[in-house]
């Protein structure tokens, strides 16, 4: 999350009708899986773990928090601290089917707490989903707003607005989330405002630079002499222009944001109630050797979804936008 | 240029204000205190209120919060950070203990990071849409999406599984005081954090590469018959560097607080281990000190690498 | 080199080391309840009657032979203080487990397998050798400088080294006493306890303490100042008159008067107290000296060594929380015995993989977190230069509701919580399977808790998950638990952090109990659970509760249910069956009366969904150390549950000859 200072280096771009800009984005778009192999490999499985996401009831196999557990033959009833040393299962009655390896019943082994890790990769990829896009989404959307007021009327109200956005930027990224998320409860929707909060100098920074560049453009110019109020001018001028800005400004942060929650799940203050992978790798790693799967799988699940979504990331910006590339 | 310093220096002190009022409030309305933090470890019930009320009061925590504001404030004009809760040294001399280790950390990473991502970039452009570049592109793409926390578990347990070398956790050397012993301690965090980082300058070294490969002057090189290597070495480097340098600044001032986790991990008692302890067991006048300090790091260096952007590049003029 | 070969063929005979086992830890077994003998009583003919009885006995009489030994114990103790007996005494209590082990499982014993028995106790008899640096390990913040006004164990594990009480335990896990700063003691009647005084005690004379300019170096220990401890404790007030926050109020308070003469102090109490003896060696009753203590009141919460002076076997020299603490010995202490030389404590291993890093590379003695998984897979990849010890936990596991709040003032809903909670299930969850279930008296206080068996004679501790969830789910849909809205179950953010996903974890458990989605895990800081908790105004918790301090059960089931009790969180008032029957045990000095008092007690929480206070476990925590170091220990593969500070002091010490001690640094403390 070290964004270079874009406003130094935003390109100027033809500037053609908005329709023509949208088709054309269209037909990039289009063009876009036959050009773009590593791109395309990207949304395919950004895709598939949509599919995942949105069907991980069904596609789990198993409930995610179901505890599976076995009769247990030597069970004794009061075991001394000595025969527990021995055969710590031995005062149960039924044996929690914890921390097994891979099998037909359970692909990916099983965790700590004898519940199906395979199950629990799938039901993750909701939390995954939901921060990478929420975060994204939201860091844009603020981004947006105070980036075209920033550009469009430029003078102390872009002077203070670019310096609020230095000192959230001069911030620890990391620092910045942690005590975000610990001032409300470490819910999902909190955890989703704290990083796309954390994303919003970034944005904002991108937008503004794109709206600089449409503002002295001769059409806003044009309608600011028949008269067209500012926002009038902002909604139907501007904002349509920087369309291509937007998406990429939106798809290249979210692998960053996928990161930064597992980041913070795994120094124990990511969201309660949601299957993190972050957390999954935290709880497994201090045993790495002697049960791996729980940390292998999700930390694998990590790498593959943040690869995906920055290999569609940069995709898009090439397409779109080439000469954005060194964003 | 005078002129120009002078006002993003002052700009700079209003951002480090905003810095410090938003650090303060935050850590006030964070849940619980130091006070409380301290007797987490004694348990529900063996705690009375009268001993929390107690800690507070020699804290200070029990006055309204815009007097400790102001004191805040006022403090921090005459550059007094305040003293530890947990240390009761001042947060000056916790920095003076700390910032060496996480320089010595950080530097280590950036050396691996641009020992492997310059060449790599350059590969990368040269070679564009080729062979070497899918699989050196694939590569640092993959590292820039492994969690470092991820691949650093994995390296421990492969030290520790074929006893390959020491990791002196405990002992904490500096590299000047016994470098065989502390290049060892720093190995798995610098390679795991090195080629993390790698990844973002070495696509932003590539694509500022490729812009660079397409100018004009370029194609007039290639036209004049020079050899390839001189025009990639003598042209396109050389213009395509300054981006780079930009970035290679900011990396430089906020790698001091970013490497939270791998500080943690190892046992590295530098600023992002700092930073984590002081939020967890909300140590106030360390946590602000300490954010104070890497804003103004980060604050100055870019104004420090806006300059040198302008000495470099004529076509660039600060005003 | 033999006792390590010993130990690996061990390892592969589970019976053998079991019947080891259980041997000494029956020799052991909780004197608890009998802390009333007379001084320097010679009482050999009950010790042999024991002895003979116990060869006797078949294993249904085992609860029999208990009680002997508990007697047999209790008269052993009175013995301990005189040096020379000591020994042989100890020899007798490992004679006695031997033969023991030997008669419950002498179908399973060879004779190669006696063989290794001999030796295993050579390990044990092992000469401690004198010198070397222990590397413990301890948290990052402290609560006070004066053990007084701490209730945090991490404080213990310091200030346990450089102060004295004035008794100790021998074992604090059977309560067997021991001269301190008391050399003898008396109990002429339940209402007095006199104590000689040991002569020649003398504050520490050099190091940060003895330099604090309020400090007095090097003075001799007076009974003035023992009392002036137990004074100020009592009366819970500060030298500015305000309220401070002593945590053994409520034991000092049970003192009326304190008499003091020619090397004695008598203390005379308010009421007959049968479980008052064993408290003098609670670990938290530390005596500090009153000038030091009365000048750094207003801070003592910021820890530091100069506010620390005591009259304990090592000087404390260091003392910069989550930076570095040490201490080194103290040269004038009274008994100089073949011990460690210095302690050095880490601080700084919260991270797991840091922590272990530590261990396998010796840069830490011992290795404690980590799961049981972990530590027996250290120890077996390592299985000739580490070992492992196994104790009971003295913190229990514990779900709270507040039965003064909606929907839980409803009794069959706090019952239908007690039975829906999944112990076992929660046992091997959470602590991998190593762990008993505990009720209103966790297990470890092991001569008042209920039996296992017993216990699972209650729906809530049934080992027939079904018909016990029938019963639950009974009482939860007669109360209406399906209307009572979103409930969450509070974890504190401390736990989660040692057992990632334990809130959720336990959220799920109710809900899957329940049939329903209603549970929801939520983590908070301590910072918001204490203001909650004073208040009375918290509805649901999960985590530890505190520490269990001394072996004997009836002050902690006081402070709990009694009604005008500190720690009566949940409103709890039944004068007839709780707090008669508690008042009655505490007077009690005969063991079988006061524990069926107890037991009746017990029964009576239990039926009623124990009130909201749902006591889960007690788990058996894993310690894996190298070879040369030598804790002191109960046995060879159990360590001690209760506190046992002033044993580690006085008992530990690192062996320079092992060969698991190659490539060990030795650390350097702060000098004096």
């Amino acid at each position: 999350m070290t964004p270079p200072d874009a406003s130094t280096a935003l390109p100027f771009r033809d500037r053609t009708s908005p329709l023509t800009r949208v088709t054309s984005a269209a037909f990039a778009l289009g063009r876009f899986l036959r050009q773009k192999k590593l791109g395309g490999f990207g949304l395919v499985i950004v895709l598939g773990f949509s599919v995942l996401a949105l069907f991980a009831g069904a596609l789990g196999r198993y409930d995610s928090t179901f505890v599976f557990d076995t009769e247990n033959p030597n069970f004794k009833a009061d075991p001394t601290v000595a025969e527990l040393a021995e055969d710590p299962d031995i005062g149960s009655p039924r044996v929690v089917a914890q921390f097994q390896a891979p099998s037909g019943d359970h692909w990916f082994g099983t965790d700590r707490f004898g519940r199906d890790i395979y199950a629990r990769v799938i039901h993750g990829a909701k939390l995954a989903m939901i921060i990478g896009f929420g975060a994204s989404l939201i860091a844009v959307a603020a981004g947006l707003i105070i980036g075209v007021i920033s550009a469009y009327y430029l003078g102390w109200i872009d002077l203070i607005l670019q310096r609020v956005m230095d000192a959230i930027y001069a911030f620890p990224f990391l620092i910045l989330i942690l005590l975000l998320v610990q001032i409300s409860e470490p819910s999902t929707r909190n955890v989703v405002f704290a990083l796309g909060f954390g994303g919003i100098p970034f944005a904002a920074r991108l937008i503004r630079s794109a709206v600089l560049a449409e503002r002295g453009s001769e059409y806003v110019q044009a309608a600011r002499v028949i008269g067209a109020s500012d926002f009038r001018i902002m909604l139907q001028h501007v904002l349509p222009n920087i369309g291509a800005v937007l998406i990429i400004t939106f798809s290249i942060g979210i692998g960053a944001y996928i990161l930064a929650e597992a980041t913070v799940s795994f120094l124990g203050a990511g969201p309660r109630n949601e299957i993190s992978w972050g957390r999954m790798v935290s709880s497994g790693r201090g045993a790495l050797d002697i049960h791996p799967w729980e940390s292998v799988f999700a930390g694998g699940a990590i790498t593959l979804l943040v690869m995906a979504f920055n290999l569609l990331g940069d995709a898009l910006r090439d397409v779109l936008d080439p000469r954005l590339r060194g964003v | 240029m005078q002129q120009y310093i002078v006002r993003r220096a002052i700009l700079n002190i209003f951002v480090l204000w905003i810095v410090a009022t938003l650090v303060f409030f935050a850590v006030h309305v964070l849940p619980g205190n130091f006070a409380s933090q301290q007797f987490a470890s004694a348990n529900l019930g063996s705690v009375s209120p009268e001993a929390i009320a107690r800690a507070e009061a020699v804290l200070g925590l029990d006055r309204p919060v815009f007097e400790q504001y102001g004191t805040f404030l006022w403090d921090l004009v005459r550059f007094d950070l305040g003293e530890s809760f947990r240390s009761k040294r001042s947060v000056w001399n916790e920095l003076g203990r700390a910032v060496p280790y996480s320089i010595e950390l950080g530097v280590l990473i950036v050396l691996v990071g641009f020992t492997i991502a310059i060449p790599v970039g350059i590969i990368s452009a040269v070679k564009q849409d080729q062979l070497p570049d899918y699989v050196l592109r694939g590569g640092a793409i993959f590292a820039l999406a492994a969690p470092v926390f991820w691949t650093a578990s994995i390296a421990v347990i492969l030290v520790l599984q074929w006893d390959l070398f020491k990791i002196d956790v405990d002992g904490q050397p500096h590299l000047w005081e016994n470098p065989k012993s502390a290049l060892q301690w720093y190995l798995i965090p610098m390679f795991a954090g090195g080629i993390a980082g790698t990844a973002t300058t070495m696509r932003l070294l590539r694509s500022q590469m490729l812009e660079v490969l397409r100018a004009d002057y370029v194609v007039t090189a290639r036209a004049k018959g020079l050899p390839e290597r001189t025009i990639v070495m003598r042209h396109v480097l050389r213009n395509a560097w300054l981006p780079v340098l930009t970035v290679m600044g900011l990396t430089v001032a906020t790698i001091i607080g970013s490497q939270i986790v791998l500080e943690q991990m190892f046992n590295v008692p530098g600023v992002g281990r700092l930073l984590f302890q002081a939020i967890t067991l909300r140590d106030t006048p360390l946590l602000e000190g300490l954010v104070l300090v890497v804003a103004f790091v980060v604050v100055f260096t870019n104004l420090f690498v806006d300059l040198l952007y302008g000495l470099f590049d004529p076509r660039v003029r600060l005003a | 080199m033999t006792e390590r070969n010993h130990w690996t063929q061990l390892s592969r005979r589970h019976l053998t080391r079991r019947a080891l086992l259980r041997g000494s830890a029956r020799a052991g077994v909780g004197a608890a309840g009998l802390a009333l003998v007379g001084c320097g009583g010679d009482d050999d003919d009950v010790q042999q009657q024991a002895v003979t009885q116990v060869q006797q006995q078949d294993q249904q009489q085992q609860q029999a032979i208990q009680e002997q030994q508990q007697q047999a114990a209790q008269q052993q103790q009175a013995q301990q203080q005189q040096a020379a007996q000591q020994q042989a005494t100890q020899q007798q209590q490992e004679q006695r487990a031997q033969q023991q082990a030997q008669q419950i499982e002498a179908q399973e014993q060879t004779q190669q397998d006696q063989a290794e028995q001999q030796a295993a106790v050579s390990r044990y008899d092992k000469a401690p050798v004198d010198g070397g640096t222990i590397v413990d390990i301890t948290a990052v913040i402290f609560d006070s400088a004066d053990a007084s006004q701490s209730v945090s164990s991490e404080v213990l594990r310091v200030l346990g080294r450089i102060q004295s009480k004035l008794l100790r335990f021998s074992n604090p896990d059977s309560g067997e006493l021991a001269a301190d700063l008391a050399s003898g003691w008396e109990v002429p009647d339940g209402q007095t306890v006199v104590l000689q005084l040991r002569e020649g005690v003398s504050w520490h004379a050099e190091g940060p303490g003895a330099d604090h300019p309020a400090s007095t170096a090097g003075r001799t220990l007076t009974a003035e100042d023992l009392a002036w401890n137990i004074e100020r404790q009592k009366s819970g007030l500060l030298q500015d008159g305000t309220e401070g926050a002593f945590g053994r109020k409520g034991y000092w308070s049970n003192v009326a008067s304190i008499d003091i003469d020619a090397g004695a102090m008598t203390l005379n109490l308010t009421a007959p107290n049968a479980a008052f003896l064993q408290g003098l060696a609670n670990e938290f009753n530390l005596m500090g000296q009153p000038e030091l203590l009365i000048d750094i009141e207003p801070d003592a919460v910021n820890v530091s060594a100069d506010k620390v002076i005591g009259t304990g076997p090592y000087i404390l020299t260091e003392w910069l929380p989550g930076e570095s603490i040490s201490a080194v010995r103290n040269p004038d202490y009274h008994s100089p015995g073949p011990r460690a030389h210095n302690w050095v404590w880490n601080q700084s291993f919260e991270d797991p993989t840091a922590y272990r890093i530590a261990f396998e590379q010796k840069q830490v003695d011992s290795m404690l977190t980590g799961g049981a998984e972990l530590l027996q897979s250290i120890q077996a990849e390592n299985p000739d230069s580490t070992f492992l010890t196994y104790k009971g936990s003295a913190f229990p596991i514990a779900a709270y509701v507040n039965p003064i709040f909606e929907p839980w003032n409803d009794p069959r809903m706090v019952k239908a919580i007690d039975i829906a909670i999944d112990r076992r299930a929660l046992i091997q969850q959470l602590a991998q399977g190593l762990g008993k279930a505990s009720g209103p008296v966790p297990w470890v206080q092991e001569a008042w808790a209920i039996p296992q068996e017993e216990l699972a004679e209650f729906a809530a501790y049934s080992l027939d998950r079904e018909a016990a969830l029938q019963e639950a789910n009974a009482l939860w849909s007669a109360a209406g638990g399906a209307e009572a809205g979103q409930i969450d179950w509070v974890n504190s953010d401390a736990y989660e952090a040692t057992r990632p996903g334990s809130t959720e974890a336990v959220a799920e458990m109710f809900n899957q109990a329940f049939g329903t989605d209603q549970f929801q895990g939520v983590t908070q800081s301590y910072g918001e659970i204490f203001p909650a908790w004073f208040e009375k105004t918290f509805t649901t918790f999960f985590s530890w509760i505190p520490n269990l301090t001394v072996p004997d059960a009836r002050a902690d089931l006081a402070a709990a249910f009694k009604t005008d009790a500190a720690g009566n969180y949940w409103g709890i008032s039944e004068p007839d069956e709780i707090d008669a029957k508690l008042d009655a045990a505490t007077q009690e000095f005969d063991f079988e009366k006061a524990n069926a008092l107890v037991r009746e007690v017990q029964d009576f929480i239990i039926e009623n969904g124990q009130f909201g206070r749902h006591i889960i476990y007690n788990a058996v925590e894993p310690t894996v150390a190298w070879n040369y170091l030598h804790p002191a220990l109960k046995s060879e593969t159990e360590g001690y549950t209760f506190e046992s500070e002033s044993l580690q002091a006085l008992d530990s010490w690192i062996d320079p000859d092992d060969p698991s001690i190659e490539g060990r640094a030795e650390p350097e403390p702060r000098p004096l």
